[in-house]
């Protein structure tokens, strides 16, 4: 492991950490004002998942001088997104019918994500048929949290169905699209050399993965109407 | 009969007896901690299972060790968790009573797998076997407490529960995966797999202490 590797191993699990700690500070402050407080929880989740998963893997590469193709680290990384996915149920648990109603539309035209997530999946599959299950783990729930990403984000932009969080579903699609393409980038086997992987590749996830952090907390800020992320907005069906 | 189901029998009888005896939330961590005996007991069939299989044919290219790290915590927190799921999905317990049910269960896994080293300390050096009883009891019960906060905050979202519920279970299985990586090697790093579990634990005691009534998500 050279050492660009491993400085950017260190700082996507200092970073993962820190935002799973900040977390757990805003889902404290969130909780004593009544508001918000399940999103930074399950925030903290998802960066707890996302630290163990590089520190598993660095760990590995340490002890075993190579990550194990399959192996819990890659059931933590799916455990972060489970993470993401409950924030997404979260977000339409209490809608009202008419909120219900009006986001239905976008259900359809949603599925154009999952469909681009599995299609990159299945290439992936071709080029690599040895690791079926590890593309079968990632692909699946990285789909099912895109078509979750897209329609909110469609239907926060169209209806003002709990508008202030679309930031919050473009960030997570940017990062399931960063993912898409890491992996396109390792899948391919092309030496693009250190330059394109590491820095450019790795370093925009972490970016991204920090930026979901952000995203959430600008909605806080916005939410100047102190409607609960996890309550229906009022006025919304008015 | 080989050790493993006496030793189950002895843990499990006089319990056995104090749990027909007493009633209420004591009867229930009794039962709960019974369970986790059960729980630890299957898990080292299967996992004497996967042995013979990696040892037999090689299977997936793993050698024990390797099927130590992988397959073994994410197949011991399936079954550590079961007992928590089924006391949640069926009865719909109170937010304490999950995370007391979700340690019971802990603990019972890490009485029992402490029972077994000690039974096999006599061929290993007693240091060895001390620091391991320690830390892996502590890690099967940091692991059962992840569990329980976690699912004492969104047990009742309805939809939520079930990918939260997966999300917590890879967690603590990724956790536990990192503790056995570690305890498999040896100088610092076993150092480190010792000192792991306490770590966390303390964190997450001095959480619950100094905030555990700002961490109440349904008021009760």
């Amino acid at each position: 492991m050279s050492t660009l590797e491993f400085i950017d191993w260190i700082s996507y699990i200092v970073g993962a950490v820190l935002a799973s700690a900040w977390g757990i500070l805003s889902f404290r402050r969130a909780r004593k004002r009544q508001d918000n407080a399940l999103l930074f929880y399950l925030l903290a989740g998802f960066y707890a998942c996302v630290a163990m998963c590089n520190t598993f893997y660095l760990l590995t590469w340490i002890v075993e001088d190579y990550p194990f193709v399959l192996s819990p680290g890659d059931l933590s990384w799916v455990g972060g997104i489970a993470f993401l996915i409950t924030i997404a149920l979260a977000l339409t648990d209490k809608w009202t019918p008419d909120q219900q109603k009006a986001a239905k539309k976008y259900r359809l035209p949603a599925l154009i994500a999952p469909a681009i997530c599995l299609a990159f999946n299945i290439a992936y599959i071709n080029i690599y048929p040895d690791i079926i299950i590890n593309y079968l783990l990632y692909g699946i729930p990285t789909a099912i949290l895109s078509y979750y990403a897209l329609w909110l984000f469609l239907t926060g932009r169209k209806d003002g169905v709990q508008p202030v969080m679309r930031h919050y579903h473009l960030v997570v699609l940017a990062w399931v699209a960063i993912q898409l393409f890491y992996d396109l980038f390792s899948s391919l086997g092309l030496d693009y050399g250190y330059v394109v992987h590491f820095l450019i590749c790795s370093w925009l996830l972490t970016l991204a993965t920090t930026s979901i952090y952000f995203a959430a907390g600008l909605v806080t800020r916005h939410d100047a109407a102190r409607c609960s992320l996890m309550q229906p907005r009022k006025g919304a069906d008015e | 009969m080989i050790a493993l189901e006496i030793i189950f029998i002895c843990l499990a009888a006089p319990l056995l007896i104090a749990a027909i005896l007493l009633k209420g939330e004591t009867r229930r961590f009794i039962g709960f901690f019974m369970l986790g005996l059960a729980a630890c007991l299957l898990s080292a069939y299967i996992n004497s299972g996967i042995a013979a299989a990696v040892s037999d044919n090689g299977y997936a290219s793993l050698t024990i060790a390797q099927a130590m790290v992988q397959i073994t915590p994410i197949c011991e927190e399936i079954l550590k968790a079961l007992p928590v799921f089924f006391y949640v999905a069926v009865l719909r317990p109170k937010r304490d009573g999950i995370i007391a049910v979700s340690l019971a269960v802990g603990l019972g896994f890490a009485a029992f797998e402490n029972c077994w080293y000690a039974v096999q300390g006599s061929a290993l050096d007693v240091g060895f076997v001390l620091g391991r009883c320690l830390s892996a009891g502590v890690m099967h019960t940091t692991c059962a407490l992840l569990l329980g906060c976690g699912l004492s905050l969104i047990y009742r979202r309805g939809r939520l529960a079930a990918p939260g519920s997966f999300a917590l279970l890879c967690a603590a299985s990724t956790f536990h995966a990192i503790y056995n990586l570690l305890a498999a090697e040896e100088g610092a790093l076993l150092v480190v797999s010792y000192l792991m579990p306490f770590t966390v634990a303390m964190v997450i005691l001095t959480f619950m202490k100094l905030w555990g009534k700002d961490l109440r998500m349904d008021k009760e």
